[in-house]
């Protein structure tokens, strides 16, 4: 009788381990399934990073040569953040750099006399240009895998299930940001 | 052995077909206009596109084929015959059809045509009226002037392909003859924010608002709350059969039997 009491207690511990750690893994499973599905939105902002670099480059290409350090540099960066393999930080540190060299082309650009005698492009390394790329990063930053991603980690990542889940496999989700 | 690296073949080549079927249906390109022109750069004037859509109407009647006209201040960085081709695909244009499409900011340009219209006008018609009516006046920034010549002259070709008459005049006049007008143009005009997203990205599905990234975000939230829910509701009965079948099912079973 009391082995079969011992038995079933012993049943009943493995049954909760079992619970608990099936219900961790498919909970957190699931759990990021959806911030992945965020990530197309991520992806989205970032072609318009990329694209924005290919308009800055498109004007600048008129005005200083393609040997320049700072035209090359934009070139460099939006090349590292359309790379396909690259990872989300490798991402996010493209596109930091892209902020500040775009930035440093278009100020180039600006004090550049071809572009001062050229109302058009004036126009376009004044005004829409800088408003395209301030747009583009502020709708990246603000991307709702970002926050999405954040949340996901803080829980996972400070949870007795979520321990477990990262035990088996469930890994936190990558985040957009340089560290 | 061979066998399966064959199939193996045959699904990764399945496989990259539909990564670029999906990646095709990603993009997303300007809707098709209520007229003949969507000048999204704003560096077309009022009356070219008046005349535009009269001279539309006319070469509809002539060979049932209208002249597009759509404008862009960038591509970025996707080539100009790919994109107007893949606009006429999308604006489901027909085979009389012609689309011209002026990329401002990238002094690029590019003609797309219907498969009746390629074949009434052969490439080497094509490239002749685009160097010969359009490519100079576009480069001086003289919009109204390079679309007015062209489209009269492409009109006027694909009518003639076709062995019908078509009449072009009192149409382009202003254009042909006032040179400030068309210089007036060479510089974009302001454009509002929304136009101003369409006409500087090659896809036009980025305009996700704070509002809408917002509602992803809260869907998100909600989605997992939900599922929170749920779980605890689960573990709940979860517990409760197992309890059963521990503490109570035994009884049930040691109760006597009759005979």
């Amino acid at each position: 009788m009391k082995l079969r009491t011992g038995m079933a207690f012993a049943l009943m511990l493995l049954l909760i381990a079992g619970s608990v750690v099936f219900g961790a893994y498919k909970g957190w499973s699931k759990e990021k399934a959806p911030v992945e599905e965020t990530l197309a939105g991520l992806e989205s902002m970032l072609q318009t990073r990329v694209e924005s670099a290919y308009n800055v480059l498109a004007v600048a290409k008129r005005h200083v040569p393609q040997t320049d350090e700072a035209y090359k540099k934009v070139d460099e960066d939006r090349a590292r953040l359309e790379k396909a393999s690259s990872t989300l930080e490798e991402k996010a540190a493209a596109n930091e750099d892209l902020a500040r060299d775009a930035a440093a082309l278009l100020e180039i650009l600006k004090n550049t006399d071809s572009v001062q005698a050229d109302a058009r492009d004036k126009m376009y390394v004044e005004s829409y240009l800088p408003q395209m790329l301030a747009q583009s990063e502020e709708k990246t930053v603000g991307a709702a895998y970002n926050q999405a991603a954040a949340e996901f980690n803080e829980r996972i990542n400070n949870s007795f299930s979520g321990w477990i889940a990262r035990l088996l496999g469930v890994k936190p989700a990558q985040e957009f940001i340089v560290k | 052995m061979m066998d399966r690296r064959v199939w193996a073949m045959a699904l990764a080549l399945l496989l990259c077909l539909g990564l670029l079927v999906s990646a095709q249906a990603e993009e997303e390109y300007p809707p098709r206009p209520q007229g003949v022109t969507a000048d999204l750069a704003a560096v077309l004037g009022d009356d070219l596109t008046k005349d535009l859509e009269k001279l539309s109407s006319r070469l509809e009647k002539a060979v049932g084929g209208h002249v597009y006209v759509l404008t862009r201040h960038f591509l970025g960085g996707v080539e100009a015959q790919r994109y107007a081709d893949k606009v006429f695909e999308v604006w489901a244009l027909n085979e009389n059809d012609a689309l011209l499409l002026l990329v401002i900011g990238e002094d690029s340009y590019a003609l797309a045509l219907g498969s009746a219209a390629k074949g009434a006008l052969s490439a080497e018609t094509r490239t002749a009226l685009l160097a010969g009516h359009f490519r100079t006046p576009f480069l001086a920034r003289q919009y109204d002037t390079a679309v007015a010549e062209l489209a009269q002259n492409l009109a006027q070709s694909l009518a003639k392909a076709k062995n019908a008459s078509l009449d072009c005049s009192g149409l382009f006049g202003q254009s042909e003859t006032s040179s400030s007008a068309a210089q007036a143009q060479s510089t974009p005009q302001p454009i509002s924010l929304n136009d101003f997203w369409n006409s500087m990205f090659a896809r036009d599905d980025y305009g996700a608002t704070e509002s809408d990234n917002d509602q992803i975000l809260k869907d998100w939230q909600d989605a997992r709350r939900n599922e929170e829910t749920r779980v605890n509701w689960r573990a709940v009965i979860i517990w409760a059969i197992v309890i059963y079948f521990l503490f109570f099912r035994k009884k049930t079973r040691k109760a006597p039997r009759r005979r």
